[in-house]
């Protein structure tokens, strides 16, 4: 008897405790008279932390942690003017959507009941920001992704309502197919000719595939499509990429096409397609996109890549080792991880411009900081990033993406890349 | 496409190379079909563990590879190379098998039929979040199109060799040879010895052999000891024809190569090896004359066709059941 | 039964000469004992409707206690998993038929309605007309799919539902330019990876439920009410009878006149329309379904809330589905996270140790063992014992009763929070695993002392990488549930166990 009331209490406690431990955060809509918020801000993440592409979400959510590391340390970060005043800030929410949308919603409610947080970095996922997006936007919060490239997301389509605060550092695909062209007009491809364009099933490969498509018909030229579904973000899918690619490679090699365009966002996919074109006898042109800029994982001397910014292998050598210590060797040089960075950056930068500006004066609530932050945001020009160039929003996109072209590259032997061409 | 499709048919070298890719995958999933398939004749269980098993021993051979200095600077010549790398797969994931039964499926054998299944997923759950906790998610690659000895332009597993237009390449010799060397082990070791005798006892039915004294535990035992090496050795060869690695590659294998083992007829090990390269087939033609996003659809709607109209598969008797 | 007496075991394995009800006897006499078995007791003698009105009365009280948007959003989800729980439970649980396929069911009915009440082809049914019509497609799925597989038996019928799912999700996926092969223009049927967003919420008598996620959360109680008084009723029936008895044994229930394979479409259809209602109420909250939501993954989720819960009892599954789902989401923060471990640590070692000398002598062993340990380490190597404990330092734990527990007893390496460290947790989870299993292993007391470096080198893994590393921690907590719950308790918590008759 003593020992079941003894039990029953200790279990009683316990999930007493539980309980008011989470629905002790909540979130009330005042912000405290001395405006806590600018002596230290919250900032969240959310994407992929676990499942097939969970290494995407880790790297970007470990470059927001090196950037907050190091902004709160004072050390000096490219872009970032000496005579800010640095608010500090915590990384108060990592939200794990598993490139899920709906899973993207809870997490989206969760990041907004942090009476804390005044942004986020991600979703990683395109996806992930349709489904989370309009919670987010209903509080005012501002998130910016590191990774989410379709094109409507800010501007809105027929079945789907504009994300108004949602911006992103990656340029839309419609500015990376830009390079197409150029392609066409270098290697001299003449009407009637045959292309062979293979997208990987995402909504990053399709949109990039249909554009360069476009493109080709537009100049004659006569464009197999195919497409390989990318299987890391669908471990339930097919049995891998490089069993499903050696037909098509096939189709590259013996077909006399003259031009092999795959847009994919792994890397390695590119090195194994490439991989099996060459023993298959295809000795032409390759070209892929940002998603596979990793000298690692792609080296394949004489393939053509496309990437957003002026120069791909400028990260910051002192950044990159900094995360290569802290974090693992794998990936410092993941396109898509080193933009949360700079996605990071956007947002602190905004915070701090916008504690300064009203210093003294307070917000009336969270709802109403939040949007202060995020109309701020749209106004913050970053000279110089990690990243090699200046980031800034663009206007001609609603302030919503970034003022950036792209470029073309080559590899060289060693693992360099040779600028070829830049997107004005 | 209709155009592009009439010009492949008539492309023969095309054909053959299509053919070649079938029956490399094909003797994969057949080697790991050979897996489920006994398992199955023994235990009346899916293990659907199995395909996670792969993926541990192709990351067994990718630790072997990596520490013996591949793919740049190997510490030893190509085939000990190899050799030492599916040896180790093969007894770690045999280990790995063994410990799975006696732990997890042995304390089910009188529990109605769903709990082992349940199991099994939880196993194939575990074992995934495991590697993605030890290993990381991101995606590793076996890197051996690098693997050279000497100073060749291209790696030399796949180099090809060709008589005129046709072509194959050595890894693809590899894998298929090595993957009728262990069938042909298997089904001489199912035959010709005691053990073999014992095991096709079981699969018949258990509780008679073991009135008959045969020690049906360490029967079962060594079922999954053999099934789970040949899983290793499978990863092994996924990983040095395809390169890639992740925590998540089992899943899909080892769904694929379930079909083949549930068309071949299951308990059945010619079956498991016909239905292997059956689906081999049946993917690797339509992904390169259709599309990869068919070649999934078309396999699971093979594989109900089959469940419907032939549930024994193509090998399997019908099963007479007492009541 | 005196306490100090150990319960006799379920009987889980045949016994010749013993019929069901002999078999359970004991269970009838001593019954579940402990706290456990008091709460069944109680639960046993509430008519149904009473503990039917508490549960929705709770669940429709929480957005009025709370403004927290996050606490309600996760009411609405674990209201829909208990729906789904509950489906899922018609034809697990009541009628032994193993169905893998059911969240196509659930995918295929949010589908269904986000194309008959969106912008996607622009026609906007209204609520009362579209979800009946939802629910009775799903239906006739059911049907269709059950139909031709009537014939296959366990394990076919589990292949067969899986790989329907399979094809369900390349349909999702895939099904943004179907173009009938090649006649025409290509349709966008399924809005591919992108799914179909902005999905009419639900509307009726002038209102339009709007307010997220509160208005779903009545939605789903109310709808959880009605269903779960049919269901009631269902299973009291003939029907429901007919159904225990395939369960039981499909061949005596087909000799007794039973018809049998009426009966599995019709636990699949019926399970089906469950799934049909929690479809619609999805598209309707989540306002936008995409592919990815409706995989695999759930449905193993689903499947650890009904077997743990326990297949077969209504109320058990509610419990399972209510449980799995808070613990997932308190498993996403680590700060709350690290009390679901103790909690469960604690709670485990009370019910299972007995007499209380025992439990006693590894309370105090295991607290000795702790300490000792973080003396030795401390003096060896003096920064392997200074780490942080809370990761967002809060003050809860900083300073608080655990924190302080925490600092003497267990042993935190300085970089705990660095990924470079997490490998000396990953290889002491490697080696907590080896310990459980060995843990099985022997017997006696050697048992209780192997338990206690266990259980420290499992707060070790815990503490170190698993809190951290939560989102791996997740669905690593499903899997230990279904083989742990499978190993030592296939009935789950609320569920009878089943006896084989020989």
């Amino acid at each position: 008897m003593l020992k079941k009331v003894v039990a029953t209490a200790a279990i009683a406690a316990l999930v007493a405790a539980a309980v008011a431990a989470t629905l002790g955060g909540t979130a009330s809509a005042k912000v405290a008279k001395t405006s806590p918020l600018c002596k230290t801000a919250g900032l969240g993440y959310g994407g992929p932390l676990s499942g097939g592409a969970s290494f995407l979400g880790d790297d970007q959510s470990n470059w927001e942690k090196l950037f907050i590391n190091s902004w709160n340390a004072g050390k000096a970060i490219p872009g970032v003017p000496k005579k800010l005043h640095r608010v500090k800030l915590t990384l108060a929410n990592l939200g794990d959507s598993t490139l899920n949308a709906q899973k993207a919603a809870t997490v989206a409610q969760k990041m907004v009941s942090f009476k804390n947080i005044l942004g986020m970095v991600g979703f990683a996922g395109s996806n992930e920001n349709l489904g989370g997006g309009p919670i987010l936007d209903a509080a005012h919060l501002a998130y910016v992704s590191g990774s989410a490239t379709l094109d409507t997301l800010a501007t809105g389509t027929k079945g789907q309502k504009p994300l108004k605060y949602f911006f992103r550092v990656v340029p839309v695909n419609a500015i990376q197919a830009k390079t197409v062209p150029f392609m066409i007009t270098h290697l001299k491809l003449k009407k009637g000719q045959k292309v062979l364009v293979v997208d990987d099933g995402e909504a990053y490969g399709i949109g990039l595939a249909n554009d360069a498509q476009a493109i080709f018909k537009s100049h004659g030229l006569k464009v197999t499509r195919k497409s390989v579904k990318e299987t890391d973000n669908n471990p339930g899918g097919s049995t891998g990429f490089a069993a499903d690619i050696a037909p098509v490679a096939l189709l590259g090699a013996n077909t006399g096409f003259k031009f092999v365009y795959a847009p994919t966002q792994d890397a390695g996919d590119s090195q194994v397609f490439t991989n099996d074109l060459k023993t298959d006898g295809y000795n032409g042109p390759f070209m892929a996109t940002d998603g596979s800029v990793d000298p690692t994982h792609f080296h394949t001397v004489g393939a053509y890549l496309s990437f957003f910014g002026p120069a791909i292998t400028a990260i910051n050598k002192k950044f990159e080792s900094a995360y290569r210590k802290a974090y693992g060797a794998s990936s410092a040089s993941d396109p898509f991880g080193a933009p949360s960075f700079v996605a990071t950056q956007m947002l602190a930068t905004a915070i701090s411009e916008e504690c300064a500006a009203v210093h003294g004066k307070l917000w009336s609530n969270l709802k109403t900081a939040r949007g202060a932050v995020a109309a701020k945001l749209k106004k913050v020009k970053l000279s110089t990033t990690i990243l090699g160039f200046p980031v800034s929003f663009n206007k001609k996109d609603a302030f919503h993406g970034p003022a950036s072209g792209a470029t073309l590259f080559q590899i060289q032997a060693g693992g360099k890349y040779k600028e070829l061409y830049a997107v004005k | 496409m209709s155009g592009v499709l009439a010009f492949q048919l008539y492309n023969w070298h095309i054909f053959f190379a299509n053919l070649v890719g079938g029956i490399t995958i094909g003797s994969l999933y057949a080697l790991i079909a050979l897996g489920y398939t006994m398992v199955y004749g023994v235990l009346k269980l899916l293990n659907f563990a199995h395909g996670d098993v792969v993926m541990v021993g192709a990351y067994i051979g990718w630790f072997v590879l990596n520490a013996l200095g591949s793919p740049l600077q190997p510490v030893l010549p190509i085939v000990p190379l190899l050799l030492l790398a599916f040896a180790a797969a093969m007894v770690g994931c045999g280990a790995l098998g063994v410990v799975i039964e006696r732990f997890a499926y042995r304390p089910l054998r009188r529990a109605p039929r769903i709990a082992p299944l349940i199991t099994a997923i939880g196993v194939s759950f575990f074992l995934q979040q495991t590697a993605v906790l030890l290993w990381g998610a991101n995606p590793r690659s076996y890197n051996t199109f690098e693997l050279r000895a000497g100073k060749s332009g291209i790696g030399e597993l796949f180099h090809s060799i060709s008589v005129g237009n046709f072509s194959i390449q050595y890894v693809q010799l590899v894998v298929i040879v090595s993957n009728v060397a262990l069938m042909v082990a298997l089904s001489l070791f199912v035959w010709r010895t005691r053990t073999g005798k014992a095991m096709r006892a079981v699969s018949f039915d258990a509780e008679a052999s073991s009135m008959m004294g045969i020690d049906v535990d360490r029967v079962i035992s060594i079922t999954f000891l053999l099934g789970s090496a040949l899983a290793g050795a499978a990863g092994v060869m996924i990983g040095l024809a395809y390169q890639q690695l992740n925590p998540y590659l089992g899943f899909g294998t080892g769904l694929k190569a379930f079909i083949a083992a549930v068309v071949g007829g299951i308990g059945n090990i010619g079956g498991a090896v016909l239905g292997g390269l059956f689906i081999g087939l049946v993917e690797t033609f339509t992904v390169g004359y259709l599309s990869s996003a068919f070649s999934d659809l078309i396999v699971f709607t093979v594989l109900i066709l089959f469940m419907l109209y032939r549930s024994t598969g193509i090998r399997g008797a019908p099963v007479l059941s007492k009541v | 039964m005196s306490p100090g007496a150990p319960t006799p075991p379920p009987a889980t394995s045949p016994q010749i000469g013993v019929d069901e009800w002999v078999s359970r006897s004991t269970e009838r006499i001593g019954g579940p004992t402990g706290l456990l078995g008091s709460a069944a007791r109680v639960a046993d003698r509430t008519p149904r409707i009473l503990l039917l009105a508490a549960f929705v009365g709770l669940v429709c009280a929480i957005p009025v206690l709370t403004t927290n948007s996050y606490v309600i959003g996760v009411t609405a989800d674990t209201m829909l998993y208990v729906l789904l729980a509950v489906g899922l439970n018609v034809a697990v649980g009541w009628a032994g038929l193993l169905d893998l396929g059911y969240i196509a069911f659930y995918g295929f009915a949010a589908y269904l309605y986000a194309e008959l009440s969106s912008a996607h082809y622009n026609i906007h049914w209204p609520t009362w007309q579209s979800v009946p019509f939802v629910i009775a497609a799903t239906v006739l799925l059911g049907f269709a799919l059950a139909l031709p597989s009537r014939r296959l038996s366990g394990d076919y019928l589990a292949i067969v539902t899986l790989f329907f799912l399979e094809i369900f999700n390349n349909f999702t996926t895939n099904g943004y330019s179907w173009d009938w092969l090649g006649l025409g223009a290509p349709h966008d049927i399924t809005g591919g990876p992108t799914g179909i967003t902005n999905v009419d919420p639900f509307r009726g008598f002038g209102h339009v439920l709007n307010n997220r996620p509160s208005d779903y959360v009545w939605v789903g109680a109310a709808g959880f009410a009605v269903v779960a008084i049919l269901l009631h009723f269902v299973n009291r029936s003939r029907t429901g009878r007919a159904w225990r008895a395939l369960r039981e044994d499909p061949l005596a229930a087909e000799m007794m006149g039973i018809p049998v394979k009426w009966l599995m479409l019709l636990a699949v259809a019926v399970g089906a329309g469950v799934a049909g209602f929690a479809g619609t109420v999805n598209g309707a909250y989540y306002q936008g379904v995409f592919p990815e939501a409706f995989m695999f993954q759930l449905l193993i989720t689903v499947y650890a809330m009904v077997i743990l819960g326990g297949a077969g009892s209504l109320g058990g599954v509610v419990f399972g589905a209510v449980v799995v789902n808070v613990l997932l989401e308190i498993l996403t923060t680590p700060v709350h996270a690290r009390w679901v471990f103790y909690a469960a640590a604690v709670f485990g070692l009370l019910a299972k140790v007995r007499p209380w000398r025992v439990l006693a002598a590894m309370l105090a062993g295991l607290a000795a063992f702790g300490v000792i340990v973080n003396q030795v380490v401390g003096a060896l190597w003096p920064r392997g014992v200074h780490g942080p404990i809370a990761i967002g330092a809060t003050a809860f734990t900083k300073h608080g009763f655990l924190a302080t527990v925490l600092r003497h007893w267990m042993v935190l390496p300085a970089h705990t929070y660095q990924a470079s460290n997490y490998k000396i947790g990953n290889y002491a989870f490697v080696l907590v695993i080896a310990l459980v299993l060995a843990c099985t292993v022997v017997k006696g007391w050697k048992r209780w002392a192997l338990l206690i470096p266990t259980l420290w080198g499992a707060a070790f893994a815990w503490e170190n990488t698993l809190i951290e590393q939560n989102a791996t921690t997740r669905p690593l907590f499903l899997g230990v549930i279904l083989i742990v719950l499978m190993t030592t308790r296939p009935a789950g918590i609320f569920g009878q166990s089943r006896v084989e008759i020989v």
